[in-house]
């Protein structure tokens, strides 16, 4: 009891000094979340959204007058706009909540899109249809086949109403779901996001974090992993090209490249304070190191072991494993430092589930 | 009584060393079944009983019967325990209903014998099905509900009018005596460098709470930290002995109560564990505090109860008496309690990282640890492949597995039963209070080839530790 008399007003007197001393070792959340919210976040979905909108009209343009020419251009605005979703992949926050879904669900079911084509009925909002839409149906339609093929396929094959139909359905999906997000983002939900400056569950520290360990997973996993045949008992542990992200246009690596720096962007906050600035300030350390150094490191190396291999993932695999092997294990390494040392480090709840602890 | 019985046998010693002995448990017997006055014990189960209700009404609420009882696929059961089994929705909800009527009837005093019993049995079982939702505070109410089952019943509520009941002193001594174990052994677990020297992990914590309102500003002080470590640790090693004594047991108590409300205003996560101390620890107050307590609270027309005046027997010291046995059940209780807590002691190597005896010995909020495990299972073709664990857990699950080197290799097992497979490795790293993550335990070891028993964990990396 006397420890308490005493410690009580020692507790008290700190109170009232921490109102008085402005100069303080804390860091500022609120000024990092408006830092990523106005000048990563939103922006990112604005430039998504104004590129599927060129995609619906190349698209338009195409299913106008199917030929060499317009499919060219509709790819060029294909890439275009998978590139640029690789921005917004690692949000799941309410403006855009399971955009994945809609947008990025590979490997693509080719025999759920012919089905669908063919029968020409289908709801793309239904789980099965996950795989059948977004960017991965997309490089099926349009890369799977020689662009004669293709044209053919939309012009002059028997079911190529029914094509023109799905290609419109699917592409008017992803440009009505990122013009929806970027108003989101644009309106009130910055200034939500913003104030949700908490670290616990619900938080924007807390969901960012989590995102942010939940893209880098997917890329060792489904990136990477499942290719290699590392990943998943259902490919028995043999090499697996078509597991690759835009598979049929071959363009695996740079939207890699693109999904890991635009992650290596948000956690250095772009020009602005980001997490690593939060992570100095605090004092995190990894073994001697700065574990904000430490992560900005793993970063450049993960992206250097992606840009090292010199041809396309796809051939990488037969050509260029160890490659592929090392790629695969620095993203892993990556994982470890954000998911655990990170997290751990900001007092952030990695897999956070609705429960009482102690 | 044990004690005089075997020195009985032993012809060497002494008659007057006999009876001296037999003198001191002879008063210890005296002391402990005199009797008093049953106002806190009874206030106790009252208070308990509400608690335990609302505690039940609010986890069903939460919907986490379904979360951690019905919807998980595999149970980490603990270890001896392995023969619980999770009853299904129907009997899970059964069981929760059953237990809400039984806190209700404990509160009451109505079928008490039979509703401690139950209550105790039931909870303890649930507690048991899966070690992932092991929480200090259910083991805690456990304990008291164990200990409930033994305590003298003491009339419904109603009754009460006809006077307050007394009881033998032990009834109110095991209860303070528990709350005291929490405390203190909560207390010496916090007495080791990380918590007194570098203040972790409440250094990460509290600035991470830097935008509640009011004493947010004042969680960024870096002198904070420590204040509240070394405050924790004293209040949680001491308090138990101001609240024995009469002289302190008001200040203790505000202390009691501001302790817990800061930790719920600081961890929210914690849910009912603050109230259910503050209200716990309401054993301590005089007993005139309880007399009118019940008083107010029993019908006001009636004049006034009367304490039952009864003149105190004495009752006689004998080995068979049912209050011997219940004191030498309880002496083996609180022996085993204040054991439990050391066991840690007979492994090798660092508690933190290991955790071989860190659950049963109230420690509680004592550490930040996270992890991440890769398990790889050989394949029919000889390849070795990443499971999801996902698959096979919930996110809790998978969250208390990462940390916790038992609970990855009971998990181990089920992936060699459900894979049919030999060969089960886990790559596993944890960080414990923000060192740098390190491997956990050996990646080449053949997990589904290990035996685990209550034996030091050999495949827990010594580099890790």
């Amino acid at each position: 009891m006397r420890i308490l008399k005493i410690a009580l007003p020692v507790l008290i007197l700190l109170a009232a000094q921490g109102c008085v001393e402005k100069n303080k070792d804390n860091f500022d959340r609120t000024a990092m979340l408006t830092n990523l919210g106005n000048n990563i976040i939103a922006p990112a979905y604005t430039t998504l959204a104004s590129t599927t909108l060129a995609l619906q009209n190349q698209a338009n343009a195409f299913i106008a007058s199917p030929g060499v020419a317009s499919l060219d251009s509709l790819k060029q605005s294909y890439i275009n706009a998978y590139v640029k979703y690789q921005a917004v992949e690692i949000y799941d926050f309410t403006p855009s909540q399971y955009m994945r879904n809609s947008f990025n669900s590979f490997p693509a079911d080719t025999n759920q899109i012919n089905d669908n084509i063919v029968s020409g009925v289908y709801d793309l909002n239904t789980a099965n249809n996950i795989p059948a839409k977004g960017f991965p149906a997309l490089d099926y339609l349009l890369y799977s086949k020689t662009a004669a093929e293709v044209v053919a396929l939309f012009a002059t094959d028997a079911n190529a109403a029914k094509r023109k139909q799905y290609l419109a359905d699917i592409v008017s999906e992803l440009n009505t779901k990122a013009a929806a997000a970027s108003a989101g983002w644009s309106g009130d939900y910055l200034n939500t996001f913003i104030q949700a400056s908490g670290t616990d569950v619900g938080s924007s520290t807390g969901m960012l974090v989590n995102d942010l360990s939940m893209e880098l997973e997917r890329n060792r996993r489904e990136r990477v992993g499942n290719s290699l045949g590392y990943v998943g008992i259902v490919s028995g542990g043999a090499i697996s090209p078509y597991s690759l992200e835009a598979f049929y246009a071959m363009y695996s690596k740079e939207l890699l490249i693109e999904n890991l720096q635009q992650m290596k962007t948000l956690y250095q906050g772009g020009t602005g304070t980001g997490f690593d600035d939060y992570l100095n300030q605090i004092g995190a350390d990894y073994n001697g190191t700065p574990l904000a150094t430490e992560i900005t490191n793993q970063f450049d190396k993960t992206i250097l072991a992606a840009q090292n291999i010199p041809v396309d993932y796809a051939t990488a695999l037969t050509t260029n494993k160890p490659q592929m092997e090392t790629l695969f294990l620095e993203i892993k390494r990556l994982v470890v430092l954000v998911k655990v040392d990170m997290s751990s480090n900001l007092g952030v709840v990695i897999n956070y589930a609705d429960n009482d602890g102690d | 009584m044990l004690i005089t019985m075997e020195i009985k046998q032993n012809i060497h010693i002494t008659q007057p060393a006999v009876s001296k002995v037999r003198f001191a448990a002879g008063s210890a017997f005296a002391f402990l079944t005199k009797l008093q006055s049953a106002a806190p014990l009874i206030v106790f189960r009252v208070a308990f009983g509400v608690m335990m209700f609302l505690s039940l009404v609010r986890f069903a609420a939460n919907g986490w019967i379904d979360a951690l009882y019905i919807q998980p696929k595999f149970f980490f059961t603990f270890y001896g325990f392995e023969w619980v089994k999770p009853l299904g929705a129907a009997g899970i909800y059964s069981v929760f209903a059953i237990m809400m009527v039984a806190a209700l009837l404990i509160a009451t005093g109505y079928l008490y014998r039979l509703a401690s019993i139950t209550f105790f049995l039931l909870f303890t079982y649930v507690e048991l099905i899966d070690k992932t939702n092991y929480l200090n505070h259910y083991y805690f109410i456990s304990i008291i509900s164990f200990l409930l089952c033994l305590l003298p019943s003491t009339g419904n509520i109603f009754s009460l009018k006809n006077g307050i009941p007394q009881v033998p002193r032990w009834a109110i001594l095991a209860l303070q005596l528990q709350m005291a174990t929490v405390y203190f052994f909560a207390g010496i677990a916090k007495i080791n460098t990380d918590w007194l020297l570098h203040a972790m992990p409440l250094k990460v914590w509290l600035p991470s709470k830097n935008e509640l309102p009011v004493i947010g500003n004042l969680l960024n002080e870096p002198a904070l930290p420590y204040i509240f470590s070394w405050c924790g640790m004293l209040f949680d090693v001491c308090i138990a002995f101001f609240l024995f004594k009469r002289r302190t047991v008001w200040y203790a108590y505000a202390a009691v109560i501001i302790f817990h409300v800061l930790t719920a205003i600081l961890f929210p996560g914690i849910g009912m564990f603050p109230f259910i101390m503050i209200v716990c620890a309401t054993v301590f107050l005089p007993v005139a505090f309880h007399e009118k307590l019940i008083q107010s609270a029993v019908d006001s027309r009636q004049s006034s109860i009367n304490t039952n005046e009864q003149p105190i027997k004495t009752p006689q010291l004998s080995i068979f008496s049912y209050q011997s046995i219940l004191i030498i059940v309880l002496a083996i209780h609180f022996t085993v309690q204040a054991l439990l807590p050391f066991r840690y002691t007979l492994y090798p190597g660092n508690l933190f990282t290991h955790e071989q005896g860190y659950r049963f010995s109230w420690r509680v909020m004592l550490m930040e640890k996270a992890g991440l495990v890769f398990f790889h299972v050989k394949t029919a073709n000889g390849k070795l492949i990443e499971i999801n664990n996902h698959d096979f857990l919930t996110t809790q699950q998978e969250k208390q597995m990462s940390t916790q080197p038992d609970m990855k290799w009971q998990f181990a097992q089920h992936l060699k039963t459900v894979h049919n497979t030999d060969e089960v490795y886990a790559e596993a790293y944890v960080t414990i209070n923000g060192m740098g993550s390190k491997l956990l335990i050996d990646p080449k070891v053949n997990l589904a080839a290990v035996e685990d028993d209550l034996t030091n964990k050999n495949w827990i990396l010594a580099s890790a530790q």
